[in-house]
């Protein structure tokens, strides 16, 4: 596909979005009531995404049994029907043995581990339907799900990736189309802030242009927090008007 | 699942009375209740997903590939992932085989709407994906003895799953015997053609008990033997004291092979595995004539539904 | 026909139809989300579900604040079950160990029950030996569930269980329910005898167990056929010799022996009903259906669910989820009209 026809001359994409506008997103929590100890469903346009959170438990093994820290250990199941042409990923697949790296240091981080010495906590997604970012919408489910399981956190990770177009425009929240085009950063923000948790580049961008790329996924990533706090939000009150009294 | 002696034996003395009373307090050819919804993955020509109260789930996706023609049974390929649990171990080959050769047996006459010319076909690759209710319990990525057999969950999702398969119609010429073409399609997702057709005429159908002439996908149904009593689906501590399992298949108004004892103890502990008669699979095959046609006509609801309705969006 | 409840998926699972009542509930239970500032001011203490930057006080984890005394805490809205000294919970042994067993409660960390804290056979006051650890797996082993009490908690957290009391002990005659354990509500007793020849113990762990009600005259009778023949066997002796005082304690201790590898005896009652085996269902089912609609759950809940659910037919109907859902309704109109 050529660069032009993703972004129009009178500012619009292929999906219709302009430049900064988010894909349509969607969540909830407690989805796994009855499997898991926390869970959630985040939908970011086509990209689907499903989170569950066992834990803190009693570690399988004593590799994963840390005397200071809760250790977190990330699965990521991309289903092989996911992108629009089927492939089976064998599970040593390198992209995604790193993304569940990247995961799993990020919440280390984010969760107060120190609060779980000797214990595990197991974070499952499936990856249902890709349209680009993957790991963003991975990165927010598995916040919600841990929110969910009532594991203590400083504060929400929210992701989303931001590219850039004609090594000029840039462009928040990429399907996967524009994906393949264009070079592009997956960031992680810590709740409101700008502080980041977590930054993926796989291509190149030029140096001069990198701060406007992060202060826009910022702000990106700042609005879909809103959002999952709100979906948080009203998922509690459900629960407390109806749960022990 | 580890169950303490006494809850086992106190299980199988409710279940093995000549008034069994089992663990949920359904009949015994009472299946347990199924939340489903189908069409919510957009790069699929078909999905389908299945919920147990239990809290396991099943998703299927059905895509479709077009290839140059080989034989039928390369026409369907089905893949099952379990969990997180490693694709090599033998149980999960073992019921891959079972649902493919009962999808394959029961698929004769639809390989006629795979033919797209003389010489390429649409492929089917049939993508299962369960997650068990307590994937959390288990000890080791090996460890087995939290599952359930989920052949008749998954062989439900397939059918919903198939029954809301839409093809994309051919617009090039169906005849390349001479000419060798690739074929082409119509991508206007409304021109689409349904793997299974809808019977428009639901009136003449209703009036009319006997049709049951339109062809469906198979489903197979698991049945646990405990001495003479048989229970429909059973639930994981019903499958842990079972003498023996047992799956039957059934496709368009009939009962079909498979016909197969299973083992449903999957924790492996042999104290409660016996085998059965004889008479337990007459019997057996006997409960399924029973309810088979009302469970295919209950997933036929959802299917009317998700294919009349918009494409989902969220699944949840 | 009862054969399968099919049903399309339900978005919002619960009681969610009364959205206008719910505003009015919210209004008490203020929620906050992690990272959330709770306050700058530093007279509080800062307890569960915050953490401190500076003077200011966040909250940790989603819940509702709670305020008691100095004290400033996030309760989360869900979790899994924090032990607290004195919980009357169920557990069931994953491992037999040296000296103890390690035992699931649902908890962070798998909790420990010690070879001393707990009923050892041969008498009560009888001082542990060597020989016990060996039979370790004769009173207690993998897949066993116990009714006990947390008795200390260890500084990670983890709990430190007994069963020394008549009524803990190892679990029969009955069925084992687990559900979210936020939805148990804690009273000071959690176990009761319901109507049905039915007894519940709702642990505080979101384990219950559901059994039927240990008749007294059942236990008699068995303590007095066991002593019938013990008596025999002194007997013998007692002609012999006349009286002595030695003779009875012989047949005593003996008798507290049997007795007490009884309480750790795998056998279920043998006499148990089809009408007690329904009605452990019944309850059972009772309390999925509250469980279901995420409604708390105590022993008035119980009651009213399984008289609720009486009017729904066969025990089978009550697994659907629209029947559930009814059930639940009923509880908590039931509760309204008796202004509860």
């Amino acid at each position: 596909m050529s660069n032009k026809e993703l972004y129009s001359p009178e500012g619009l994409r292929l999906d219709g979005r302009r430049w900064n506008e988010l894909k349509s997103f969607t969540c909830k929590v407690n989805t796994h009531q009855t499997s898991s100890d926390g869970s959630s469903y985040v939908q970011q346009g086509n990209t689907k995404v499903m989170c569950k959170v066992n834990g803190p438990l009693e570690p399988k093994s004593k590799a994963n049994s840390n005397n200071n820290n809760a250790s977190i250990t990330v699965n990521l199941n991309i289903a092989s029907f996911s992108p629009v042409e089927r492939r089976k990923r064998p599970k040593s697949d390198r992209r995604i043995k790193e993304m569940m790296t990247i995961l799993e240091k990020t919440f280390s981080e984010t969760v107060i581990t120190k609060l779980y010495p000797r214990t595990q906590i197991i974070v499952d997604c499936y990856v249902l339907s890709q349209d680009g970012g993957i790991l963003s919408a991975v990165a927010n489910s598995v916040t919600l799900a841990l929110i969910d399981a009532g594991i203590a956190m400083y504060d929400f990770v929210s992701s989303i990736n931001v590219g850039l177009y004609n090594n000029s425009i840039p462009i928040l929240d990429l399907n996967h189309l524009e994906e393949g085009d264009m070079s592009f950063l997956t960031l992680g923000i810590v709740g409101k802030s700008e502080k980041l948790a977590m930054m993926l580049l796989e291509e190149k961008i030029p140096f001069d242009k990198l701060e406007t790329l992060l202060g826009i996924g910022i702000s990106g990533a700042q609005r879909i927090k809103d959002l999952m706090d709100e979906e948080l939000r009203k998922h509690g009150k459900l629960l407390i008007s109806t749960a022990a009294s | 699942m580890s169950f303490s002696v006494s809850e086992k034996d106190y299980l199988y003395q409710s279940l093995s009375s000549k008034t069994p009373i089992r663990p949920d307090g359904r009949k015994s050819h009472q299946l347990r209740g199924i939340e489903a919804s189908i069409n919510f993955l957009p790069n699929s020509n078909g999905s389908s997903r299945i919920r147990l109260s239990d809290g396991s789930e099943v998703i299927i996706s059905i895509k479709s590939k077009v290839v140059k023609m080989s034989t039928l049974a390369d026409l369907i390929e089905l893949d099952l992932t379990i969990d997180n649990l490693r694709d090599d171990l033998t149980f999960i080959s073992d019921w891959t085989n079972i649902l493919r050769n009962s999808l394959l047996r029961n698929f004769a006459d639809k390989f006629e709407c795979l033919k797209l010319t003389t010489r390429y076909y649409f492929k089917l690759y049939v993508d299962v994906l369960f997650l068990s209710s307590s994937s959390n319990a288990r000890t080791t990525k090996t460890d087995t003895s939290f599952l359930q057999n989920p052949l008749s969950m998954i062989s439900f999702g397939i059918y919903l799953a198939l029954k809301s398969t839409r093809l994309p119609l051919l617009i090039s010429n169906s005849n390349d015997k001479d000419i060798e073409e690739l074929p082409t399609f119509n991508d206007d997702w409304s021109s689409t053609v349904l793997l299974y057709p809808q019977d428009e005429d639901e009136e003449i159908k209703e009036n009319n008990t006997t049709s049951q002439n339109s062809s469906s996908p198979p489903l197979l149904f698991v049945l646990s033997v405990v001495k003479n009593n048989l229970f429909i689906d059973p639930s994981i501590e019903e499958q842990e004291i079972s003498d023996c399992g047992l799956v039957i298949g059934w496709c368009s108004g009939k009962v079909v092979s498979p016909i197969e004892s299973l083992n449903l103890n999957q924790s492996g502990s042999s104290e409660y595995i016996k085998g059965m008669h004889g008479q337990n699979i007459i019997e057996g095959i006997k409960m399924i004539e029973n309810v088979a046609a009302t469970v295919s006509k209950g997933l036929d609801e959802i299917v009317k539904d998700g294919n009349n309705s918009v494409f989902m969006d969220s699944i949840f | 026909m009862e054969i399968i409840t099919i049903s399309k998926f339900n978005n919002n699972k619960g009681l969610n139809d009364e959205d206008e009542e719910m505003e009015d509930v919210s209004n008490n239970d203020q929620i906050v989300t992690p990272g959330e500032l709770i306050t700058e001011d530093t007279v509080w203490m800062r307890g569960h579900g915050t953490f401190a930057l500076g003077n200011k006080t966040y909250s940790s984890v989603a819940g509702t604040i709670l305020k008691v005394n100095k004290l400033l805490s996030v309760k989360p809205l869900k979790g899994r079950y924090t032990p607290e000294t004195g919980d009357h919970i169920i557990g069931r042994v994953i491992e037999v160990g040296n000296r103890r067993w390690k035992v699931d409660i649902g908890a962070r960390s798998d909790a420990v029950l010690l070879l001393g804290s707990v009923n050892l056979p041969g008498g009560i006051l009888r001082r542990k030996s060597d020989t016990d650890e060996l039979t370790m797996r004769n009173m207690l082993k993998e897949g066993d569930l116990l009714n006990c009490e947390v008795q200390s908690l260890f500084q990670d957290g983890s709990a430190s269980l007994h069963t020394r009391s008549l009524k803990y002990g190892k679990l029969k005659n009955g069925i084992f329910l687990s559900v979210p354990r936020s939805l148990i509500i804690r009273s000071k007793n959690h176990s009761f005898v319901l109507q049905g020849n039915v007894s519940i113990i709702l642990g505080v762990n979101g384990y219950i167990w559901i059994y039927k009600t240990p008749t007294v005259d059942n236990r008699l009778k068995t303590d007095s056929t066991a002593s019938t023949a013990s008596k025999l066997q002194s007997g013998v002796m007692g002609r012999q010799s006349g009286y002595q005082v030695g003779s009875g304690s012989v047949s005593l201790t003996r008798l507290e022996e049997e007795s007490s590898w009884e309480i750790y005896s795998d056998k279920n009652d043998e006499n148990i009903s089809d009408a007690i085996r329904s009605n452990i269902i019944r309850y059972r089912n009772a309390i999925q259906a509250l469980a279901h609609s995420q409604i708390g759950i105590n022993e008035s809940r119980i009651n009213m669910a399984y008289e609720a659910s009486m009017a729904y037919g066969s025990l089978g109907s009550l697994t659907e989820p629209e029947v559930m859902e009814n059930i639940s309704n009923d509880v908590l109109n039931g509760e309204k009209m008796r202004g509860s």
